[in-house]
């Protein structure tokens, strides 16, 4: 119920049946849209995790907690592993390159900060099937690295750079990349400027004063950043599909694959119930963290 | 030369933008001072003390702290600890850590950072506050937490960023006398920044009076009062009714003798070297509280009287302000203060005498208390 | 071209929408068929002389691989009269009702196809379909790094070309041949024999640079791959591009697989899709569609008219002695089906 009312007040509204007034009716629209849209799904996928998978895919409507115990099958641990393994490289990468390019923007940035905003967000704008096709012209064997280090003479034979897990977190990182620095950079534009003014005056140097006051005092955007990040790299599928190999399969194209060519819905059901369970866990731990940082 | 003062401002210079901030401010501060940078906002006062603390780099000119040039170093290299407008507490820390913070900093072994924050919290009065948060002390804790955070680290200067702004009237009364006997107490130097002449008055030992990014006059608290060197001086430090005058003579014995408002001839005393020579314009200042009002012209020879109009009466408790305006057709109201307003029976020697707004009334000047200025720049 | 699955996934396919639109509307068009089908699969003037000949304009929509097009149809993305779908799909259309049965007194043209197409296991008697073209599975290698040409599908597990294999991505094709090179039936339902399967794929995956769903022929032209499991024609197309690239089919054997033309269940457009499976099986028209995309037809009648460097090619039309080594793909029961698709989802987890 606490995770529905962050979700959209006017949800909890219409669950909690408090009064009406016309605020609230000014949200219906966008409340009926969540519940078709996203609430709906979410329930289907949640009933249809408890049936069982009918020849050829059909779905046969017994109920079953079977695909919930092949969910938690040792033999698919591996794949939620190297997931989790994916998914935190990337946020940590993530996190290295753009707490410091954050921190740029934010203080030293004067005149051009809208520009590059809106350029570090340019990932978002592009279609994914363009970033993608992007990185295989790069990446490839005779592509742009390859035939740069092949001119310079600092390599004989192509290096192998596509389909590795390298490309797959190259892909990972590019994408999410604006998830982390737009909240980092929110963070560290609201920090009153007079506490770094504070701890420099007291004899805090400029490492002293980042790890002592502004890393601290912008926790919340750090953990909100890690979170826009990491779960939706938990899910993502297409990085592994086109920029992977065999040994980059992911809980996404797992999840992918029970849809469109295991034909096995039941049990790609459960699978996105258990992988949004854990996600809500992650984003409920997250607000907690935050509500504590904004007691102080 | 440099090496006598604590700190020392040479020739500074600071634009923002093109908006001159600071026009060739020069400073000395002697060792033990409690120095106050007074002015009006946007006088260029916080922005000199964010210059002495590291915060800002003049266009030109030069910082010298003990005798070493500091104009360029940054803030954690100067032994100068500043107490913040909003006290800029860390909200991540407790009472305990905020305080020892300058001594984490410097690795201080953990008994020593125990009592000298022992000494600074109980300082300040707030002993037993250790394991606070910072959201839950009030304004005026707040402020004494900040205060004990900047004297921890033994700071050769401390500054005050007008630390008592956000207290209320009360607190801020109270603070200011406690402010000044830590000072005295800790025989530290403090340059404290205010627009508030008041408190001013009642901590400083010298005044450095700010207008437009200038210096107009630096003196102890009582010879800028007394002894204003422009009509600015005279008019931010207790509102001195500025009025034109003409410089007719100068007599011997320190005495000059003015026409005032172009028709009341006037014997002053003056200082020996006048800024202007005689038939020039100049300025002339009188305090509010040294005008005395009657029904009638004065008797006295020495004393001018002035017939006016009664504009207004502002009460104010204590005491009540007086609008008037002379017949001399001066375009200026002159204000004068009324001591024992309201009081029944009292009015007859400095009041009112049951005069209505509308009603006429003599304002009575002594020469004696006629301050001579330099005329009024356009500035 | 990134793939074609890509292009489709990516939703950037501006084909699709006029379709979407089309059903989306209420009024009912009647000189408009729709056409869902493999993309770069349709001869290039195809439907400019249909439209000539009947007046019927074709609203054309395009699938990267089969599971696709299975999950459009069955989540009921309606508007769809006619379909390509590939002969192991058909047990699963049928069952699920997706398709209906095809009405042969009404196509004029059926008498061109070949009689040896005219039973296979997945629809005995074509009940439900009309063969539409045909083509085989095997090797697709670079002349320039694989010198000698490669006979075996145990090239495909050739250590010494680690990164440079790729393997198609569907338990049909992987799980079929790693039977075959097993010597074990290809029609097993036998956990025992898919688990050796298992192992064997298994085995090979750490020479492949990845899976493709369909043949990697971008990553052959641009030499990233030197040998890719692939169909014949999609090679011989890809060696426009890359005179290097060959295709070979290897002599454990090898399959045959034939897409076909099929009825979509609940189409109110029967009269225009049968017009246009009669259209297609004019012996001209399934001549130019062969010599667009290079794929055999079973229409026999079609064969004069194909491009004599294509009609010679023995790569698209096996010689005898390669048809002898050439089988079609097994029918499995639901339940086989069910095991096969776990075993392959164990090959790609692992």
């Amino acid at each position: 119920m606490s995770m529905l009312k962050k979700i959209d007040p006017a949800l909890s509204w219409l669950i909690g049946g408090r009064r009406q007034t016309a605020s609230q009716l000014l949200l219906l629209p966008a409340s009926a849209w969540l519940a078709c849209f996203m609430l709906a799904p979410i329930a289907l996928l949640f009933v249809v995790s408890f049936a069982q998978r009918g020849d050829y895919g059909a779905i046969s409507w017994t109920f079953t907690l079977k695909n919930y115990a092949r969910s938690i099958d040792p033999r698919y641990f591996p794949v939620l592993m190297r997931s989790a393994l994916y998914a935190s490289t990337t946020t940590a990468v993530c996190l290295a390159l753009g707490y410091p390019l954050a921190y740029f923007i934010s203080f030293y940035v004067d005149k051009h900060k809208n520009l590059l905003l809106l350029l570090l967000m340019l990932p978002l704008w592009t279609s994914c099937t363009v970033e993608i096709y992007a990185w295989i012209i790069i990446l490839g064997r005779e592509g742009l690295i390859n035939s740069l280090l092949t001119q310079i003479g600092l390599i004989d034979e192509p290096l192998r750079l596509l389909n590795r897990p390298f490309a797959v977190l190259i892909g990972l990182i590019h994408t999410y990349f604006p998830f982390m620095v737009l909240p980092l950079y929110s963070s560290l534009e609201k920090l009153p400027k007079a506490y770094i003014e504070a701890s420099k005056d007291l004899g805090g140097g400029p490492w002293a004063t980042l790890w002592r006051v502004t890393f601290p005092l912008t926790l919340p955007g750090v953990f909100a950043g890690c979170m826009l990040t990491f779960i939706p790299c938990m899910g993502d599928f297409l990085m592994a599909e086109f920029l992977g190999g065999p040994s980059t399969y992911l809980v996404g194209n797992l999840i992918q694959n029970q849809f469109l060519t295991a034909q096995d819905w039941p049990f790609g059901s459960s699978l996105s119930v258990l992988l949004i369970a854990v996600m809500m866990a992650g984003l409920y731990l997250q607000q907690t963290l935050e509500k504590k940082h904004a007691s102080w | 030369m440099t090496g006598s003062y604590l700190l020392e401002l040479k020739n500074i210079h600071k634009s923002f933008d093109s908006h001159r901030v600071l026009n060739d401010v020069s400073l000395q501060i002697r060792e033990g001072e409690f120095l106050t940078l007074l002015g009006p906002s946007g006088c260029g006062k916080t922005t000199t003390l964010r210059i002495i603390g590291g915060f800002e780099q003049p266009d030109s000119g030069e910082v010298y702290l003990n005798g070493a040039r500091v104009t360029h170093l940054p803030p954690y290299r100067r032994n100068v600890h500043t107490v913040f407008q909003h006290y800029a507490l860390f909200p991540h820390y407790n009472v305990f850590e905020n305080v020892a913070f300058s001594m984490r900093l410097k690795t201080l072994p953990p008994q020593t950072i125990e009592k000298e924050v022992k000494d600074a919290l109980s300082l300040v009065a707030l002993s037993g506050f250790e394991k606070r948060k910072v959201s839950q002390l009030s304004g005026g804790q707040q402020q004494r937490i900040a205060l004990a955070r900047s004297l921890v680290g033994k700071p050769s200067l401390l500054l005050l960023d007008e630390p008592l702004g956000a207290l209320d009237l009360k607190l801020r009364e109270s603070m200011q006398l406690e402010l000044k006997k830590i000072q005295q107490k800790l025989k530290m130097t403090f340059v404290y920044v205010t627009h508030d002449q008041q408190e001013a008055l009642t901590m400083s030992d010298r005044i450095v009076v700010f207008n437009h990014g200038r210096i107009e006059q630096c003196g102890p608290a009582r010879e800028i009062y007394e002894k204003p060197a422009s009509s600015f001086v005279a008019d931010f430090l207790g509102n001195a009714n500025i009025l034109a005058a003409t410089l007719l003579e100068i007599l011997p014995g320190s005495r000059a003798e003015i026409l005032l408002e172009g028709e009341i001839k006037l014997k002053v005393p003056c200082a020996e070297a006048l800024p202007v020579a005689a038939g020039q314009r100049l300025c002339v200042a009188i305090r509010p509280e040294k005008i005395q009002l009657h029904s009638g012209p004065s008797q006295d020879a020495s004393k001018v009287s002035l017939p006016c109009v009664l504009n207004d009466v502002v009460y104010l408790g204590s005491s009540a302000r007086v609008l008037l305006s002379p017949f001399s057709g001066c375009a200026k109201t002159i204000q004068a203060t009324v001591v024992k307003y309201g009081r029944s029976g009292a009015d007859s020697a400095g009041g009112l005498n049951g005069t209505a707004p509308g009603g006429t009334i003599w304002a009575q000047l002594d020469g004696d208390d006629i301050l001579l200025l330099p005329p009024e720049s356009d500035s | 071209m990134l793939t074609r699955r890509a292009f489709v996934k990516s939703g950037l396919s501006v084909l699709v929408l006029p379709n979407l639109l089309a059903a989306c509307s209420k009024k009912e068009e009647t000189g408009v068929v729709n056409f869902f089908n493999w993309s770069q699969y349709i001869g290039k003037r195809t439907l400019e002389t249909f439209k000539q000949s009947s007046g019927i304009r074709v609203q054309y929509s395009l699938y990267g691989d089969e599971d696709e097009m299975f999950s459009k149809l069955r989540t009921g993305i309606q508007g769809y009269d006619l379909i390509v779908a590939t002969d192991y799909m058909l047990p699963k259309l049928k069952a699920l009702n997706l398709i209906d049965p095809m009405p042969h007194d009404r196509l004029q043209n059926m008498g061109n196809l070949d009689p040896t197409f005219q039973s296979p296991d997945f629809d005995p008697n074509l009940d439900h379909t009309v063969p539409y073209l045909w083509g085989t599975t095997g090797i697709a290698y670079n002349r320039r790094y694989i010198k000698k040409t490669p006979d075996s599908w145990w090239n495909l597990w050739d250590k010494s070309l680690s990164g440079k294999i790729s393997m198609l991505d569907n338990r049909r094709d992987g799980l079929s041949c790693a039977l075959l090179m097993l010597n074990l039936p290809i029609d097993s339902s036998d956990p025992r024999h898919l688990n050796r399967a298992k192992e064997l794929l298994l085995e090979q995956k750490p020479v492949l640079k990845h899976y493709t769903s369909t043949t990697d022929e971008n990553a052959l032209v641009s030499q990233d791959v030197w040998l890719a499991m692939g169909w014949n024609g999609d090679v011989v197309r890809a060696a426009a591009d890359n005179a290097n690239l060959d295709f070979t089919v290897p002599k454990e054997g090898s399959f045959i697989w034939t897409d076909f033309l099929c009825l979509v269940h609940g189409s109110k457009r029967r009269t225009e899709a049968l017009l246009l499976i009669d259209h297609i099986l004019k012996a001209d028209v399934a001549a130019e569609i062969v010599n667009s995309i290079i794929f055999a037809t079973p229409n026999l009648k079609a064969r004069p008219l194909i491009a004599p460097s294509i009609a010679g090619d023995d790569r698209i039309f096996p010689d005898a002695l390669t048809m002898k080594r050439l089988r079609f793909y097994a029918l499995l029961s639901g339940e086989a089906e069910a095991l096969w698709n776990r075993v392959w989802q164990e090959v790609k987890i692992g």
